[in-house]
């Protein structure tokens, strides 16, 4: 650092001749000239290095005192190599540009690093702060905390704090993610539990509440599983709790074409390539339509960095479009079915939850060109949901 | 009664108000680190230098750095610092 100090400040390596050394050393030292590096040179002469108001300070004390001589034996730094060049002005122009350059540069933000998120992807965030205006490029003096993190937090509630720090042409996004409100279980409110399917009861386990119906009963949507009023002594009522289990049946059926359409590469390839530079796009190719009717499109973004990591705000943007064609294909009754029966376990599963299927059957049928299947399955589930017993009964549709 | 002189009173005063020496009555201030540094503040400048010697005028003494390929690093009007192989630091009144 300090090296780097010098070379702006600019040094300049003296030989100061005397007869007796030390005194010069010493009207140095009284005069203020800071020095360093003193070494006695040839014939007991005295080498120091100083700055160029020591050096220039140094010359008017010989002279004034003659009591020693000043010899340059070298210089270092920006201002003689500034006052070198100083005729050759296209150089001198290019390099006042050059440092205009990087000096009107950093006042832009080149790399956005989000941290502290651990559920909320961070492209969600930057998307958003791209909606407030930020994003690479931006003039980071222009960015303001207050506005941006107003925008940011009322746009993404899963976020509880958001900070913007800038580190030169870095922008650090710090952000907290809010917790989510756990559920509130009052036990002071009545509560029943209700069937949410219909079915006939297999097991019941009440931990709370007074049971109404038995396992082997059939019940209704609707209908009631374990009260709230326990009628025992004067009676009481409680927030009922408890799991019961139910038999119950589905019928879901869906159909497909037995013919479909399908994609048929031709194998004509067209390649684009562009740059986008501080958020701006700068296509390297000149028609800009769709190269061609039917076509898929893949887009490849690679932002460059440097050998250590330092992210460029340069990225490198390459579009692949591959032609393809539509053809018509028979599917086959057998090829159908399975897509169907498939497709009908899983909407099964996703209706039933935890719960296990015991028997499914399977029936299918063609009309009009379009495969039906019909599955019908038997199931056992958890049916009970739990209502607060003055509320209005809501419950999911079968 | 004797009369005190006037180093000998700035670091009587220096001591009854804790102060430290070097600024009360600009005694020199010496700092060894290793064997291969030594800090001198308060200095009243070179008396005499080489590779091998370097004695430094301070108020009422003389410290004198004994060592091998010494070398003067930097020097202000306040402050020097000596850099090379250290053996001996002495103080002479």
């Amino acid at each position: 650092m300090s090296g780097a100090i010098n070379y702006v400040r600019g040094t300049v390596r003296v030989e100061l001749r005397s007869k007796y050394s030390e005194r010069v050393v010493n009207i140095c030292a009284s005069s203020g000239v800071d020095f360093w590096d003193l070494r006695r040179g040839e014939g007991g002469a005295a080498e120091v290095t100083v700055y160029i108001p020591g050096y220039l300070k140094l010359r008017e004390v010989a002279e004034k005192t003659g009591a020693f001589t000043v010899r340059v034996l070298g210089r270092r730094g920006a201002p003689f190599f500034l006052w070198r060049i100083r005729r050759r002005y296209v150089l001198f122009a290019g390099l006042i540009a050059c440092l205009a350059a990087v000096a009107y540069t950093s006042f832009f933000v080149w790399q956005i690093d989000v941290v502290g998120n651990e559920k909320v992807p961070s492209a969600a965030i930057l998307s958003a702060l791209r909606d407030a205006g930020v994003d690479i490029g931006v003039n980071a003096l222009k960015v303001s905390q207050e506005r941006v993190s107003n925008r940011v937090l009322l746009e993404m509630p899963e976020l509880s704090f958001i900070s913007l720090n800038t580190h030169g042409c870095r922008l650090e996004v710090v952000v907290r993610e809010a917790r989510e409100r756990p559920e509130l279980f009052d036990p002071a409110v009545p509560t029943s539990v209700f069937a949410g399917k219909a079915g006939i009861i297999t097991d019941m386990e009440v931990l709370e509440g007074w049971a109404t119906v038995a396992p082997g009963d059939t019940v209704g949507v609707g209908d009631e599983l374990i009260s709230s009023f326990v009628p025992v002594g004067n009676g009481r009522n409680v927030h009922a709790e408890g799991r019961v289990t139910a038999r119950t049946w589905y019928e879901l059926t869906l159909s497909t074409p037995l013919e479909t359409v399908k994609k048929r590469y031709t194998g004509e390839t067209r390649r684009r390539t562009a740059i986008i530079f501080g958020g701006k796009r700068l296509n390297l190719y000149f028609s800009g339509g769709n190269p061609y009717g039917c076509y898929d499109k893949i887009t490849e973004y690679e932002t460059l960095t440097l050998p250590g990591g330092t992210v460029l705000p340069v990225t490198v943007v390459r579009e692949t479009y591959d032609e393809y064609e539509r053809v018509s294909e028979a599917l086959t009754a057998e090829d159908a079915e399975r897509l169907l029966r498939s497709r009908l376990m899983y909407l099964l599963e996703r209706e039933i939850g935890e719960g296990s299927v015991t028997d499914t059957r399977f029936e299918s049928r063609e009309e009009g060109g379009l495969l039906y299947v019909t599955l019908r399955a038997e199931c056992l589930e958890e049916i009970g949901v739990a209502q607060g017993v003055a509320a209005e009964i809501q419950l999911p549709s079968p | 009664m004797r009369k005190m002189r006037g180093a000998e009173l700035a670091a009587k005063t220096a001591a009854i108000f804790d102060i430290p020496g070097e600024a009360a009555s600009g005694v020199p201030r010496v700092t060894v680190t290793g064997n291969s540094r030594v800090h001198v503040e308060n200095h009243r400048g070179l008396l005499e230098y080489s590779g091998e010697l370097i004695a430094v005028n301070a108020r009422g003494m003389t410290v004198k750095i004994r060592g091998a390929g010494m070398e003067i690093e930097a020097m202000s009007d306040l402050e020097l610092v000596v850099t090379g192989n250290i053996l001996g630091v002495e103080f002479l009144s």
